[in-house]
């Protein structure tokens, strides 16, 4: 046997082991360059891309290795009827002028058609199991690719009118038609599929060659320059609609370049899609006004492996934006450090910013001054293009005299590519977007634990019997900011996430801030945000149209701030509780942002930065046997030597195992001295359902008995067993 | 309408710096409650209440058993006043921050988590006081001192003893 064959042996084996169809709708964009062809995967949502073939094969019986540019692609989203996957790309080969087929491993077979049209073809694509092609001055042809069909593998010609300038044009996933750019003119182009008439869209602002465009199941319209790799969106999300022209070309990313390209891409399929694996994208944290999110052309940035990052660690990845109440920071890793804002920012001073760099690179980054929900004002650029160096850059930032008094956002761009904009993506480095507030000197921040960290507030409502002490009826993550102007308290912040529901009775959650009256509170000024997470942290509602309600009680000339009248309202869960079961791992659902600023400044000196966070019983529900009758708001529960508020049954005081002695100021406790509400300064793992505070906590015995002299980390995760707390 | 002193009742724990010079404050864990409106229906003496006894692992089978001591709280961080002299450090304004997680990269140069800061002000006094809470768990923190004339910014790693009547100084 000669090498020869052995070699068309091997070869034709290779051609069968490898000519599956893909499985699924991928992600990824497919750019095929040069000749012999290598086959790219190009992430379009940061421009990233890696080789996914450099040899498309060869056809039967051919042994010029490295056959010749596959041109015009076009994925085949295709199932039979039986549910097997029929997905093949399909384009022209033009060096040998034969249609192929490419399998999941991007190997061509050459296609037996019939009524070819002589010539080569850069442009086509697939729709409805049939492929579509185009040569200017030449004409439009389709081609069934239904095996079953009579006119299989036969070309027909659509029209000879031909003439646009295209080097490539793709289907839009909601309609039928093709839409291409025309290289001369800049112009969109939308094409009837039946006839080949075009339709003028008008000019997109940008021209070049643009050799692959690509559609995503939202209809946003994707075009790569060949020129310079830069890819550009196109909204078509709503074409034809009124009001969604004109369409212009905005700048999304930065991909490979090359002189020779063809695109194609499952338009049915995400930008993102975690099924195929965790995302490896970063993206900012601002509000959606400052365009964060991928709808919105957001900053993201690849994350990869020894490339540029801001801070101690690298960024983790993320499906989208967090546009909830709750940042990536509180998301897989603590990633969003980099960033010392160490002198403040005093308005018209030259203030310093520490940027921590893993490397060198390039940083960007723009304050909104003005507080208006963008970066886009004169003078809101602030760093472009500054070179960084590994480890601390301490920079100067002068805050204008004109800025707002209010909080507001600044976003920092850091990677090895310059001139990156406030959008868009970016082939590697990371955005962080952090909340600011430009001051007056004089002010100080209180923050409890740290502006970065909750506190555990956990609850037993069985008050006033005596509960289980597994610690977790009802648990808060709490966070508090002081201001400070002059001595005087200026305005507190409260942050807080509902963590877990161990109760079948039901209660809301309430924030006393004491010695402070409800009439002084500047209510126009004054900010409540709370919101439902999805399960990655984000809102299920846009944040910007989170309900901005009035949590202040009317009833109470106490500041009292009622954070849910039920907190079985904010979730919901197939299980008994909520994130009590080890089984039963719901995700965080309810989180809240409240400021309170004052009208005059308020006396500081009798202040905690814990302030007042207490539960009480929901209207209209039964709340244990002690009570005939639904107690109601009158019940409840604070933590420890905290004086009930004026909404509050005093006479409900005592009752059972309760020992108050409100004359010496002695609350919420029992004979034993133990509480029914604590405050634990982590973020803490509270017992499972039914498992003693003792089981999962052993030190807290030594912690009690020492009066607090010994274990005073009796909460951390050092000190926990495992399997007692919930996960 | 009703008043807490509920601040006070925190037990305070003090730094004293030379630098940043802190000065002990005696009383701020007296608590100070007023009155309520309303009588409650039963009255229970406070010294009728159980006292903590000598207590063994072995004699205490859940949180129930426990006997706390008569003024424990089951919060989990204290007080923390802190008075501030940077009269030697050659004017203001400056900015103090403090944070409870950081780590010494070389000499006077440390990296900080400004994640985990727990106090920034604007000092426009050479002399000032303030107060932050501090999680009982943590035993040391570091105080920086940022200007903005360009001067070097100082760092200082202190102790903060829980005993609420030890001073600790620093000097730079």
């Amino acid at each position: 046997m000669t090498n020869r064959i052995i070699f068309i042996m091997l070869l034709s084996v290779s051609q069968l082991a490898n000519s599956a169809p893909f499985e699924t709708c991928p992600t990824k964009a497919f750019l095929f360059q040069g000749n012999p062809t290598t086959v790219y995967g190009v992430n379009l949502v940061t421009g990233t891309d890696v080789i996914l073939q450099d040899d498309v094969g060869n056809f039967d019986g051919d042994l010029v290795v490295g056959n010749g540019n596959v041109n015009g692609v076009g994925f085949d989203d295709f199932t039979a009827g039986d549910g097997s996957s029929l997905r093949y790309l399909f384009g022209f080969n033009t060096t040998k002028r034969k249609f192929v087929r490419l399998d999941s491993d991007f190997q061509q077979t050459e296609l037996a058609v019939t009524n070819q049209p002589s010539g080569n073809f850069f442009v086509g694509d697939v729709y409805n199991h049939h492929y579509y092609f185009y040569r200017k001055n030449k004409g439009f042809y389709k081609m069934n690719l239904d095996e079953a069909a009579d006119n299989y593998l036969a070309i027909e010609t659509i029209t000879t009118v031909a003439e646009r300038n295209l080097t490539d044009f793709a289907f839009h996933p909601s309609n039928d038609k093709l839409y291409g750019v025309d290289n001369s003119s800049g112009i969109l182009y939308e094409f009837d599929k039946d006839t080949g008439t075009t339709t003028d869209l008008g000019s997109t602002g940008e021209v070049g060659t643009f050799g692959a465009g690509y559609f995503d199941v939202n209809g946003m319209y994707y075009v790569a320059r060949n020129q310079d790799g830069k890819i550009y969106q196109i909204d078509l999300s709503n074409v034809g609609e009124s009001g969604s022209a004109p369409y212009l070309a905005v700048l999304f990313a930065t991909g490979p370049l090359s002189g020779q390209n063809d695109g194609a891409r499952c338009a049915n399929a995400p930008l993102i899609d975690e099924s195929e694996g965790l995302s490896t994208i970063d993206f900012g944290d601002a509000p959606d006004s400052y365009n964060t999110s991928l709808a919105k052309n957001g900053p993201r940035h690849e994350i990869v492996t020894d490339g540029p990052y801001l801070g101690r660690l690298p960024p983790d990845g993320e499906p989208d934006a967090r546009l909830g109440l709750v940042s990536d920071d509180q998301v897989g890793i603590d990633d969003e450090n980099g960033i010392g804002f160490v002198t403040g920012l005093a308005r018209g001073l030259d203030n310093v910013v520490v940027v921590n760099a893993s490397k060198s690179g390039y940083l960007q980054a723009w304050f909104d001054w003005n507080s208006d929900g963008d970066f886009t004002d004169e003078g809101e650029q602030i760093f472009e293009n500054i070179p960084l160096i590994k480890g601390n850059n301490n920079l100067l930032v002068r805050v204008p005299i004109t800025a707002e008094f209010s909080p507001s956002w600044a976003r920092f761009r850091f990677g090895s590519q310059t001139d990156i904009g406030i959008t868009g993506g970016a082939a590697d480095g990371e955005v962080e977007d952090h909340a600011i507030e430009i001051s007056d000197l004089g002010v100080s921040y209180q923050y409890y634990p740290t502006n970065g960290s909750y506190v555990t507030l956990a609850y037993e409502d069985a008050w006033p019997i005596e509960g289980d002490f597994d610690m977790n009826d009802v648990v808060f993550h709490y966070r508090t900011l002081t201001v400070i102007k002059d001595d005087q308290l200026q305005r507190v912040d409260v942050y807080g996430q509902l963590l877990a529901i161990g109760a079948q009775f039901h209660n809301g959650f309430a924030i006393r801030i004491p010695s402070i009256q409800a009439s002084a509170v500047d209510t126009s000024k004054m900010r409540y945000r709370h919101t439902k997470m999805d399960d990655t942290g984000n809102a299920i509602t846009d944040f910007d149209a989170v309900e901005q309600d009035n949590p202040i009680e009317s009833t109470s000339d106490e500041l009292i701030a009622i954070i849910a009248t039920d907190v079985w309202d904010l979730v919901t869960t197939s299980c008994e509780f909520y994130r009590t079961d080890s089984d039963c791992t719901d995700h965080i659902q309810f989180a809240f942002e409240l400021s309170l600023p004052f009208t005059e400044l308020q006396d500081a000196t009798k202040i905690s930065t814990l302030y007042d966070p207490f539960i009480f019983a929901t209207e209209s529900f039964y709340h244990g046997m002690v009570f005939d009758t639904q107690p109601g708001r009158e019940l409840e529960i604070h933590l420890i030597d905290i004086e009930p508020t004026e909404q509050a049954n005093e006479n409900f005081l005592t009752l059972a195992d309760d020992t108050s002695h409100p004359a010496s100021g002695r609350y919420y406790k029992n004979a034993n001295n133990l509480p029914w509400s604590m405050e634990i300064a982590t973020e803490w793992k509270h017992p499972r359902s039914g498992i003693d505070l003792l089981k999962a906590y052993p030190d807290f015995e030594h912690y009690v008995t020492t009066n607090k002299v010994e274990n005073t980390n009796w909460y951390l995760e050092a000190q926990r067993v495992v399997n007692k707390v919930y996960p | 309408m009703k008043y807490l002193a509920y601040g006070l009742l925190l037990r305070t724990t003090t730094l004293v710096l030379v630098m940043l010079s802190l000065i002990a404050c005696n009383d701020a864990n007296k608590a100070q409650t007023s009155l309520p409106d309303k009588e409650p229906t039963q009255t229970t003496e406070p010294e009728e209440l159980a006292e903590p006894e000598e207590l063994t692992e072995s004699t205490v089978l859940s949180t129930s058993d426990l006997v706390a001591p008569t003024d424990m709280r089951f919060i989990s961080h204290n007080q923390v006043q802190l008075s501030v002299d940077i009269s030697a450090q050659g004017g203001i304004p400056a900015y103090l921050s403090i944070y409870s997680i950081y780590e010494e990269l070389t000499e006077a140069q440390w990296q900080v988590d400004y994640d985990s800061r727990m106090l920034a002000s604007s000092l426009i006094k050479d002399k000032t006081q303030h107060t932050f809470s501090m999680p009982q768990h943590l035993n040391k923190v570091l105080i920086q001192l940022w200007f903005y004339d360009g001067r070097a910014a100082i760092s200082r790693e202190v102790s903060v003893n829980k005993n609420s009547n030890e001073k600790i100084a620093v000097t730079l």
